[in-house]
């Protein structure tokens, strides 16, 4: 099982803070996430920042080792 | 042409007299930083205390400053620099420009110092010096307090009458935070100055500037960063994405990421602390956060203040980080260099080296620890002198965190080269801004840049330090920046191929950067909207023939007019330099890479730059740029 957490704007577009599911890369993750709350809810985990137990992850084929986390943020900017 | 009006205020003898600023000088330096850094190179003597009374503190705006324009509230202070001894600039928002520009003055130009206690007053291009003595010891806002609501004020609290030397200058909520702006308005015995005016900034080409300005804000407010994240989350939204991206400082910068992040997130913020959003006059993008501080409303923390104020001294209470960024802004402290020593501090606690009455995870004396910096009081004296100073009496150079004296923002550099390069390059010493700002393309932005390589790191570091130092010099505010990654690429996502090519082609893009420098403005005879909206807007509001390239041209010559002064002031290549920590360290162990390495990027940094290979600008670069 791999735990999905959301933040920011996606957890109110998905309407849950987390969630267990079966996934063995990133890209299976967005399929689920695609499947359940729509091709909007996809768009926009895709277009944040996604970390794999806390660290980011830039590629959608990335292996998730049983028992990860997968954190969904927005991007931001600072000065 | 309007040329910029400046008084010149001799504190000594409490005498005012224009100062005119000739129409080459305007057009060559524009206003702002890069006109302030000019004048104090024409003005000061070489050599002089940045505390005596024969110091220069220049105050002045941007063009941009009240037209209108968006973000365009801001106004800097230039003066040699406390910390580092070179070039100083101090950048704020809030109403002291605007009110100040309305009362008829671009800028002002501060000798001397007042015999006694004193605030200075402009209105409606009157200028006059007042006892303040009344005043001594009040804090930021209660001094605000003595002037009305609507007024402009710039004042300092106890730390700048107490010389700390990052004491930092206040006005409203803001702060010209860094290099020590309220210690040098202390040394002139300037407790505030306050402005009042109702005359109009002039715009030459009204006609062609409201509706460029119409559709500049309709582009910032569709762009996911400027119109979305930074409304919602402010910069404390950058705590997920820089631990995750390992750039986040815990622990006195000796690792990159804080098992307590999600506390301290802005997600965390804006789900439990905000009251609303906030911003500075005539800005769409609205990145300040309002919260509850002992049941008053008040400016929330920034990202550096989060950062520094929670990882890097191991603290995960984000109501608490409220709590003393508003105590720090009454007591009139810039943050960053603040919480920087109190790390190094606790660091050397850590290691039996010296025990200044602070540790790692202690922040239950803290409020009342930076009240005794602030007063100079007892060995938290030693505290009120920076990193740097601290460092040479208790040694730990190795991980005393700043470069050229001043404290690092907070982005960990070892997991993002470029902004280390940055960082040590940087004019006034251990700036992000100054420093270009390369971690939003390496490593915390939808960009991803090898953030390990050393590769295009210079060419990148030169061009937006450059276009960073026009932008704020003509008086905007750099979140306006941030819309030069494109919207369609938020969308597409940083995992997409498309977004993945721009990545690469912009390190590739390195064989072109370092010609481009010596082929402005000629190469960029064109405005780009979506790329550098500022030079067209400059144009229409100062009536100059304005492009891109003239604009980026004009960025670069105040950064090498810096430069220069810092030169002149006994800063050397030598200066560029970081703590080996972050040059000589992995950040993690299993990553050899993830170290910055200086030592590679800064010659062809020099070169690019058109420098010596002692970081000593050539003969021929000065001329083209017309440096004299």
């Amino acid at each position: 099982m791999v735990k999905l957490v959301y933040h920011g704007e996606l957890r109110h577009v998905v309407g849950v803070a987390e969630e267990d599911i079966d996934a063995d890369t990133i890209k299976d993750v967005f399929r689920h996430i695609s499947d359940t709350y729509g091709k909007e809810a996809c768009g926009m985990a895709k277009s944040g920042l996604v970390a794999l137990n806390e660290k980011r992850v830039t590629g959608v084929s990335v292996r998730i080792p049983a028992g990860s986390v997968v954190g969904f943020y927005s991007f931001c900017s600072g000065g | 042409m309007r040329l910029p009006n400046y008084a010149y205020i001799d504190l000594s003898t409490g005498t005012v007299k224009d100062y005119p600023i000739s129409k080459e000088l305007f057009t060559q330096y524009m206003g702002g930083k890069i006109l302030g850094a000019k004048l104090l190179y024409d003005l000061l003597p070489a050599g002089t205390d940045p505390l005596a009374p024969e110091s220069i503190v220049i105050i002045n705006t941007g063009p941009a400053n009240g037209t209108g324009a968006p973000s365009s509230s801001r106004f800097n202070m230039s003066f040699k620099n406390v910390l580092t001894g070179g070039i100083a600039s101090a950048n704020c928002g809030g109403r002291f420009g605007v009110m100040m520009k309305k009362a008829g003055y671009d800028g002002i130009i501060l000798a001397g110092k007042a015999p006694i206690l004193s605030a200075i007053e402009i209105v409606d291009g009157a200028i006059s010096i007042r006892d303040a003595s009344a005043y001594a010891g009040m804090d930021s806002e209660e001094t605000q307090e003595q002037w009305v609501r609507h007024w402009g004020k710039l004042v300092i609290g106890p730390a700048g009458e107490n010389l700390v030397r990052y004491a930092c200058a206040v006005s409203g909520e803001r702060v010209a935070g860094r290099c020590g702006a309220g210690a040098v308005l202390g040394a002139k015995n300037i407790k505030a100055i306050a402005a009042y005016g109702t005359q109009k900034a002039e715009v030459q080409n009204r006609e062609k500037f409201d509706p460029y300005v119409k559709k500049w804000v309709k582009f910032l407010k569709s762009h996911p960063m400027t119109g979305k994240s930074l409304p919602l989350y402010g910069t404390a939204g950058l705590v997920s994405s820089a631990n995750a991206s390992g750039v986040l400082p815990t622990r006195n910068f000796q690792k990159g990421r804080f098992e307590h992040h999600r506390h301290i997130s802005g997600e965390t913020f804006a789900e439990q602390h905000l009251t609303r959003n906030s911003g500075c006059v005539s800005c769409p993008i609205r990145c300040e956060r309002r919260v509850m501080v002992n049941g008053k409303e008040v400016k929330g923390a920034e990202f550096e203040t989060v950062g520094l104020f929670g990882s890097n001294i191991e603290n995960h209470d984000l109501a608490w980080i409220n709590e003393i960024n508003y105590h720090a802004d009454l007591l009139g402290m810039d943050t960053i260099s603040l919480a920087g020593t109190l790390a190094f501090a606790m660091e050397l606690q850590e290691k039996g080296m010296a025990d200044l009455g602070v540790s790692f995870g202690d922040k239950d004396n803290l409020l009342d620890v930076i009240e005794k910096i602030a007063r100079r009081e007892g060995i938290y004296g030693d505290l009120a002198n920076g990193s740097k100073w601290l460092a040479e009496k208790y040694g730990g150079t190795e991980f005393a965190i700043h470069a050229k004296g001043l404290e690092l923002a907070a982005y960990e550099p070892r997991n993002s080269v470029g902004m280390g390069l940055g960082y040590a390059t940087s004019n006034r010493g251990g700036c992000h801004l100054n420093g270009g700002y390369l971690a939003l393309l390496e490593s915390i932005g939808v960009l991803t840049l090898d953030k390990h390589t050393p590769k295009g790191k210079p060419e990148l570091c030169v061009m937006f330090q450059n276009l960073m130092e026009a932008v704020s010099a003509a008086g905007f505010c750099l979140f306006t920046t941030h819309t030069a990654v494109p919207a369609g690429l938020f969308k597409l996502g940083s995992m997409h191929r498309m977004t993945k090519f721009v990545s690469k082609a912009l390190i590739g893009s390195r064989f072109l950067l370092r010609p481009l420098w010596w082929c402005l403005p000629w190469l960029l005879p064109v405005n780009l909207m979506h790329l550098i909206p500022h030079s067209k807007a400059y144009g229409l509001m100062t009536g100059q023939r304005m492009t891109a390239g003239k604009f980026l041209q004009i960025g670069e010559r105040g950064f090498n007019i810096e430069r220069m002064f810092n030169l002149r002031e006994g800063l050397t290549a030598v200066d560029d330099a970081l703590p080996t920590r972050l040059t000589d360290v992995p950040q993690e162990a299993d990553v050899p890479e993830s170290v910055v390495p200086l030592a590679a990027m800064l010659p062809r940094y020099y070169k690019v730059r058109g420098w010596d290979k002692n970081g000593v600008p050539k003969p021929r670069k000065l001329k083209q740029l017309g440096v004299r």
